[in-house]
């Protein structure tokens, strides 16, 4: 882009935000209501998690499983309950009410852990309340991966591959195997939110220019009618991050939702995420010609993408084509990598496959809008 | 050279269904201002569209500048200023704001070409903190002029420019037109579906149901238009008309104004005999007066030849 380009499109860019800023309802749409969505949200959600009852099943006794056990229950917002025979007993216990948490190490711990490299250790808890349930599981979870952390230091931190170690936690969700949360919902909140705002306000924004005749102006001026596009997607990618922000703020320190894995892999993300609504959203706008018809086409697209990105329904017991049907979902690979690395905490390597397709799609989005954008009327 | 050459344009619309345009041919000339006029439907819009590289002929040819409208679209849009039929400037920008963003679209700035619109532009600068949706439609169309000659265009296309906005500043803006000619030397294209905004133009090229029905001077026009007109009135003039139409020898008969204009086969009928049909009739009052005919005479006549 030369440099008197530059100049063409950030005056765009500006006129862009003025149009925002002078329009009281797109202002309610895009600063409003997605942390009201979140905020109604977190009044039906119930998140009291201190004194989280834990017990232990221990088949190895070594001193690495132990160390981890002393470590848990040290943790203030753990009370430790002793030892557990058997899984029955467990199940018995969480029946009763007594316990909220079982931590199960796998056999040998110390030795896997140390020699073989992956350590298995597994987290049940009581799903009959799956919210609770879920922060508590985040929780033991930091834990775990503090202690992991420090084994490793201990041990002169990694100079040979053959170093390298982890402990594979599995948690598991008794009376409530979907382990349905409303914790859940944030993440498909966010995803909403962002596809409402990148897909229908941004499409219905470049349609706007076609209806109320400007286009025609802005076509027959030397301006490449890409930038124009272009110069349009700027202020919704600007609004969709302070969004991002602010539901995430609101989340986290106002109703408990963990962030147990990396703020920077969310963020990242949630980029590739916003960037590829964003190019739906232009997408929309090439093949439409009023606004009424963008709104309708996105929300045409918005609402099975409710259904299909498991934000409501579990996609693992959808039959195997609505499956299949899901995995064009942009949302529903946002969704899923949120939840793993919010509530999860899982590293970058995990989310991989899902930062992957949402990028691919993304790209493929451009490329057809690129396809179908008119530098004529018609 | 001519500034537009535009020979044997056709466009179709609708898959071919609806025919705008069948095959128009005219030149237009450095520096002068040619009317393209006539009714809604006619094929002005598609035409200027054309002309703008906004849309793509489907046959024919046409040069704005010496610069082809479908391969050279680029270098075109760069030397046109193009003002659309319908008000389209944004509606929630303040005066100001909508002038500086098309000068900064066309790569330049208010104050690099105010010399331009200084005569239009200091009209409405005493209100260019107001947003461009609560101006009165003359002060609307004096900034979309604005906006289309902020960047020194060589040639202004304007579609139906004063449609919708008042007699008085209707006037003026013919006024501003043909002083942007005399000062500036620039060419200007501009459609009106008012026959009597005909006279402000140097050429003209009426145009019906996508044809030129013809191409002349004002003056030329009327001076071609061959036969005598008569203005006749009565008092019961809607009767009057339907009566006039109903003789045999009245060639054409429309409401024009405040009398109807007839013309008439003069083998068949003279005034005195027309004079006593319309008394037979029961018309009292009735007077027969030659007059002098208009652009919208010559169009009416013009327009009934080609039905034949």
């Amino acid at each position: 882009m030369r440099k008197r380009d530059m100049g063409q499109f950030l005056s765009f860019a500006r006129k862009e935000f003025i149009h925002i800023l002078r329009d009281p309802r797109s202002l309610l749409i895009l600063l409003v209501m997605p942390q009201i969505m979140v905020v109604v949200l977190g009044c039906i959600i119930k998140n009291e998690v201190d004194d989280i009852r834990v017990g232990f099943l221990d088949g190895s006794h070594d001193y690495c499983s132990e160390r981890l056990t002393r470590r848990i229950c040290s943790n203030k917002h753990f009370i430790g309950r002793g030892e557990i025979g058997t899984e029955a007993e467990a199940a018995e216990l969480f029946k009763k009410g007594e316990i909220d948490l079982v931590v199960v190490y796998g056999s040998d711990f110390a030795n896997q852990m140390l020699h073989s490299g992956v350590a298995k250790l597994q987290l049940l808890s009581d799903g009959s309340e799956p919210n609770q349930a879920s922060v508590r599981v985040a929780y033991a979870r930091q834990i775990i991966a503090d202690f992991q952390r420090d084994m490793f230091s201990e041990m002169g931190g990694g100079q040979k591959a053959s170093d390298h170690f982890e402990i594979n936690v599995v948690s598991r969700m008794l009376f409530n195997p979907q382990q349905r949360s409303e914790l859940n919902f944030v993440p498909g909140v966010v995803g909403v939110v962002i596809l409402l705002i990148c897909c229908m306000m941004t499409s219905i924004a470049i349609v706007r220019e076609h209806e109320t005749g400007t286009m025609e102006i802005l076509l027959a001026s030397p301006l490449p009618s890409i930038y124009v596009v272009m110069a349009k997607l700027v202020p919704y990618l600007i609004i969709s991050l302070l969004d991002m922000a602010t539901i995430l703020c609101i989340s986290y320190y106002g109703m408990g939702v963990p962030m147990a894995g990396s703020l920077a892999v969310y963020v990242v993300t949630a980029s590739v995420y916003i960037l590829t609504s964003l190019m739906l959203g232009l997408l929309i706008s090439t093949v439409v010609s009023t606004q009424l018809a963008a709104m309708l086409l996105s929300l045409l697209l918005i609402v099975p993408t409710i259904y299909l990105s498991g934000m409501v329904f579990a996609i693992e017991s959808m039959p195997a084509a609505a499956q299949a049907l899901s995995n064009i979902v942009p949302a529903k690979w946002f969704i899923s990598a949120s939840r793993k690395i919010m509530i999860e905490g899982v590293g970058v390597e995990h989310v991989a496959t899902e930062i992957a397709a949402l990028a691919a799609e993304g790209l493929a989005f451009m490329l057809l809008a690129w396809r179908f954008f008119r530098t004529r009327l018609a | 050279m001519p500034i537009v050459r535009v020979e044997n344009l056709r466009k179709r619309y609708g898959r071919g269904r609806v025919e705008a345009l069948r095959g128009v041919t005219f030149d237009v000339e450095e520096g002068e201002i040619f009317g393209l006029i006539g009714p809604d439907g006619a094929g002005k819009t598609t035409l200027f569209r054309i002309l703008t590289t906004l849309l793509l002929a489907d046959s024919g040819d046409a040069e704005v500048d010496g610069m082809d409208v479908r391969k050279d679209y680029k270098a075109i849009r760069r030397h046109i200023g193009y003002m659309p039929g319908r008000f389209s400037l944004y509606q929630d920008l303040t005066v100001e704001e909508n002038l500086s963003f098309f000068a900064s679209v066309f790569e330049t700035t208010i104050e690099e070409n105010y010399h331009l619109v200084e005569d239009i532009y200091g009209q409405i600068e005493p209100f260019k903190g107001r947003r461009a949706g609560k101006l009165s439609g003359g002060m609307k169309q004096k900034l979309a002029l604005s906006c289309a000659l902020i960047h020194s265009p060589r040639v202004l296309f304007l579609d139906e420019p004063t449609t919708g906005v008042d007699p008085v500043s209707r006037r003026e803006f013919w006024e501003m037109l043909r002083r942007l000619k005399e000062r500036f030397g620039l060419s200007i294209i501009v459609s009106t579906p008012y026959m009597d905004e005909a006279v402000r133009c140097d050429r003209i090229g009426l145009i019906e149901e996508g044809r030129l029905l013809t191409i002349d001077t004002p003056s030329g026009i009327v001076g071609s238009y061959g036969q005598t007109l008569w203005a006749v009135r009565s008092d019961k003039m809607h009767k009057l008309l339907t009566d006039l139409r109903g003789i045999g020898g009245v060639r054409t008969a429309f409401a024009f104004g405040e009398s109807h204009h007839a013309t008439i086969d003069p083998k068949a009928l003279d005034m005195a005999a027309l004079r006593d049909r319309l008394k037979g009739l029961g018309h009292v009052g009735i007077s027969i007066e030659e007059a002098e005919p208009t652009i919208e005479d010559c169009f009416m006549s013009l327009q009934k030849g080609i039905k034949k």
